[in-house]
């Protein structure tokens, strides 16, 4: 493939009266828009705005109940993703990634446009290549996809979009598990691609980001579309403000928390991802653990909650705990929210309020009898209490990503925990929810528990924690005061390079 | 502390209109089966003489019996995301126990719990090589499959086991298979026994929600604290137990077992299981989709065999049903999820 092919020629994409309807949740509501040809247009809104549904509307994988969608003047009569596809080019990257995790690279990026009858390996992964290439992603073609990291998962799906010559590409809340480096050259990548000619659609609940990036914004709220900014002239107040239909008050930051004696105390804990990491949360203190993706800082938060195998000495209120399990960790005390929820945290069999409640089962049984009708009325105060929005006894695949979050956390500040451990508690979650996590947690910290986060979001981190233990390559690089550090300062230490410290 | 965000009107949750009252009813996962079922049965009464004779019927729920037994069983292992191939093997195994004990003239009722005990180790066997070696259930029981089988043939050196009438209280024991109190067929009654309990458990039990749990995410599960090693172990030993037990009631229905019995009946049971509607991946399936996955099977090859269709054409018939009946269930999903 060369550059000229992806100059095609710039196509209008326009949705006009949109309707859309899941049971009783009206999530698309007579939505009209345009995408501009060789834009990148950002969609904006709270959890459950529609925003997911819109995309992947356009993007084939499920048709409106009524309005059109009009692609270079012409009504799009047939919703299928290979229409969409192979007709229109409009390819979409998912919030929720899917590839085929035993197959190549070379394979995914490929799949369905597999060159020739029998495709030959070698042109196939010399094509990948090429178009890795294209996007300055130097991955090897013939890794198999589960091996990646999420930002190059998500690069391998760009890649695809483009092996299909595709015009428009959608991203679903591209950036969520990216790191800042990633984040920026991802930016640089739409903003080429966008010069090429292609449209682009941008999903975030990031607003700094959008207004560095985007040239047009549209917001919807409650699947309605409410209202369009350009986006060299707005500000993240007047989006926000458009978003939620209100103003939000800054979170505050001396919330009068007193922290007391040291609760979780961890000395020269060391597994695979990490070794030697020593550090202690006192009761009443949020600790941030920051890190790239590969230093082990999610996989320290995890081995604490006996997720990983790990070995060290770990104590909780002094005592030393032997943690070779979920199971054992929950019974000192210890609750964790995890990072991937449709592998780690979901059940997708089960309805919005059983996700819920998962963890009130043992509790609420007698005899191996669950009391289901106290585990409805539990739920049920839970999902309003936490702003879930989407009916309860639904399956939870049903809900906004944002909302399956809060079903999570739901799930676990119940139990009220000692140590309360956090891998990217707010991924994928809108502004105004996201600062009602924070207040949760600065919530549990006042209780005198002990709260022990890792996030990608770094700006989070520095605005909820007290202290900030930075990791690189799995060893502790330094560690230092939420309230005066920057941005620059952490990220300093989380790229120092292992040589810099005793190996 | 002043909240960052003051406190938000829930926006007003579905109504239940007659909308969603009426998806409410096509998301329910047995309509499908039970529909089918219902147009079989219309068709029986009134396309062929004899259906509806109770006789008939009470046949039909005969026939269906053993399936359904060993099928309570493999809903909570389908349920629980494994899948065991060997109950084919469990129940002849199980059939040759009780038939040598009963020779040896051991007391019914003992060699029948004697029969279940192994049963349920068999059970356990398999749960415990796919738990504690991390291998695929698929190719356990697809391993275990020939071992039981070889150790039943061992067993009785090969030789079918004919039990006679000069076995003392041999009429108590085939009671189980042949009785008919207030005319219903023993085994009906212990295949709805069966599905009651397992339904119950299913439904109203710590052990049948974690079984959901587990099957629709294991790692979900484990790093919610659900023992998922011990679930996973359980529904295997629940599978062998019933396989155990249909097993007995088979051996007590013809007082005769032989090396080749219960070949094959794995997938007429998984298929029970599947028209049910069912996941074959984990995580959905009810014990009333079993039973009418069971009674639409029964009542197929009855009313195929009423209507004078030839074996042959019954096979195929039954192979388009299970088809049929997965699509119809895939595309009632397709309507509850992206
Ligand atoms: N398959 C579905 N079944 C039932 N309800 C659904 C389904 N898909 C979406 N919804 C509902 O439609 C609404 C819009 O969902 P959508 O996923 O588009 O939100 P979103 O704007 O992408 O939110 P988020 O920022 O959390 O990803 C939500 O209330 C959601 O519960
Ligand atoms: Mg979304």
């Amino acid at each position: 493939m060369t550059e000229d092919t992806l100059l095609q020629s710039p196509l209008t994409l326009r949705v006009s009266g949109l309707c859309k309807r899941f049971g009783g949740v009206q999530a698309l509501n007579d939505v009209s828009l345009d995408f501009p040809p060789g834009k990148i247009t950002a969609v904006l809104g709270e959890n459950g705005a529609g925003k997911s549904t819109l995309m992947t509307i356009m993007a084939g994988l499920q048709r409106p109940d009524s309005g059109t969608l009009t692609v270079a003047g012409t009504a799009v009569s047939g919703y299928s993703p290979s229409q969409m596809l192979h007709e229109h080019r409009i390819a979409l990257v998912p919030q929720e990634i899917a590839l085929c995790r035993d197959r190549t690279v070379a394979e995914n990026v490929l799949l369905g446009r597999e060159p020739g009858v029998l495709p030959s390996r070698r042109r196939m992964n010399e094509q990948t290549r090429a178009l890795l290439e294209q996007i300055d992603t130097p991955i090897d073609p013939r890794q198999d996809a589960g091996l990646l990291s999420v930002a190059e998962q998500q690069l391998v799906l760009i890649a695809r979009a483009l092996a299909r010559d595709c015009r428009v590409l959608i991203l679903d809340e591209p950036t969520t598990s990216l790191t800042p480096n990633e984040a920026s050259r991802l930016f640089a990548l739409l903003r080429r691609l966008r010069d090429r000619g292609t449209t682009i659609l941008y999903v975030s609940h990031r607003l700094p980001e959008i207004i560095e990036l985007a040239d047009l914004v549209h917001v919807l709220r409650d699947g309605r579309h409410v209202a369009s900014f350009d986006a060299a002239e707005v500000t993240t107040d007047r989006l926000i403000s458009a978003m939620v239909g209100r103003e939000l008050a800054a979170a505050v930051r001396d919330d009068g928390r007193t922290v007391g004696s040291p609760l979780l105390e961890v000395a020269n804990l060391s597994a695979a991802a990490f070794s030697g990491v020593s550090l202690t949360v006192c009761a009443g203190e949020i600790v941030g653990v920051a890190g790239l993706p590969d230093s082990g800082s999610n996989a320290l938060v995890a081995a604490l909650f006996g997720a990983v195998p790990a070995t060290g000495d770990v104590r909780l209120d002094g005592v030393r705990l032997r943690v070779r399990s979920p199971r054992d960790a929950m019974r000192a005390g210890i609750g964790y929210v995890p990072a991937e929820r449709r592998s780690q945290a979901l059940f997708p069999d089960l309805s919005v309020n059983d996700n819920a409640t998962v963890l009130d089962v043992e509790t609420s049984s007698r005899f191996g009898l669950v009391n289901h009708r106290r585990l409805r009325r539990m739920g049920k105060a839970r999902l309003a209490e936490y702003d879930v929005r989407g009916s309860s006894g639904g399956v939870v695949t049903g809900l906004s990503g944002g909302n399956q979050q809060k079903v999570i956390l739901s799930r676990w500040l119940a139990r009220e925990p000692r140590l309360l451990l956090l891998d990217d508690p707010t991924r994928g979650v809108d502004v105004g929810a996201k600062s009602e996590i924070h207040d949760r947690l600065v919530d549990v910290a006042r209780s005198g528990a002990a709260v022990l986060m890792s996030s990608s979001d770094l700006p989070e981190l520095l605005r909820v924690c007290d202290r900030i233990v930075v990791l690189s390559r799995g060893q502790v690089t330094g560690a230092v005061d939420a309230r005066t550090a920057t941005e620059q300062e952490v990220m300093a230490l989380a790229t120092r390079s292992v040589a810099a410290s005793p190996a | 502390m002043q909240t960052a965000v003051p406190p938000v009107s829930t926006p007003p949750a579905g109504p239940r209109t007659t909308r969603s009252m009426v998806d409410r009813v096509i998301r329910q996962r047995e309509l499908g089966v039970i529909l089918a079922l219902a147009l079989l049965c219309v068709y029986g009464i009134f396309g062929t003489d004899g259906f509806r004779s109770s006789d008939n019927l009470l046949n039909v729920g005969q026939q269906a019996s053993l399936i359904g037994i060993m099928a309570v069983g493999a809903t909570f292992v389908i349920i629980a995301g494994e899948i065991d191939l060997s109950v084919g093997s469990i129940y002849v195994l199980v059939s040759m126990c009780v038939g040598m004990l009963l020779q040896a003239e051991v007391a019914w009722p003992v060699a029948l719990l004697l029969g279940l005990v192994v049963g349920g180790l068999c059970g356990l066997v398999n749960g415990v090589i796919t738990v504690g070696l991390g291998l695929p259930s698929f190719i356990v029981t697809l391993g275990t499959l020939s071992v039981f089988r070889g150790i039943a043939l061992l067993m009785t050196n090969a030789a079918p086991i004919s039990l006679d009438q000069t076995i003392p209280n041999i009429e108590g024991f085939a009671y189980l298979g042949n009785g008919r109190p207030f005319g219903i067929p023993m085994q009906l009654i212990l295949m709805l026994l069966a599905v009651l309990v397992g339904g119950f458990l299913l439904r109203f039990t710590k052990f049948g929600f974690h079984t959901y749990a587990v099957g629709g995410s294991r790692e979900a599960a484990r790093l919610c604290g659900i023992a998922t090693a011990r679930v996973r172990v359980m529904s295997f030993v629940i599978q062998g137990v019933l396989a155990g037990l249909a097993g007995a009631v088979g051996l007590s229905f013809l007082l005769y077992v032989q090396g080749t019995t219960g070949v094959g009946l794995e997938l007429l049971v998984i298929t029970a299981v599947i028209i049910g509607g069912a996941a074959l991946f984990g995580g959905s399936g009810t014990m009333l989709g079993t039973l009418v996955g069971v009674l639409l099977i029964a009542t197929l090859q009855n009313v195929l065999i009423l209507a004078g269709v030839s074996s042959f054409w019954q096979t195929i018939v039954i192979g388009v049903v299970i088809i049929a009946s997965v699509a119809l269930d895939t595309v009632v999903r397709r309507r509850r999820r992206v």
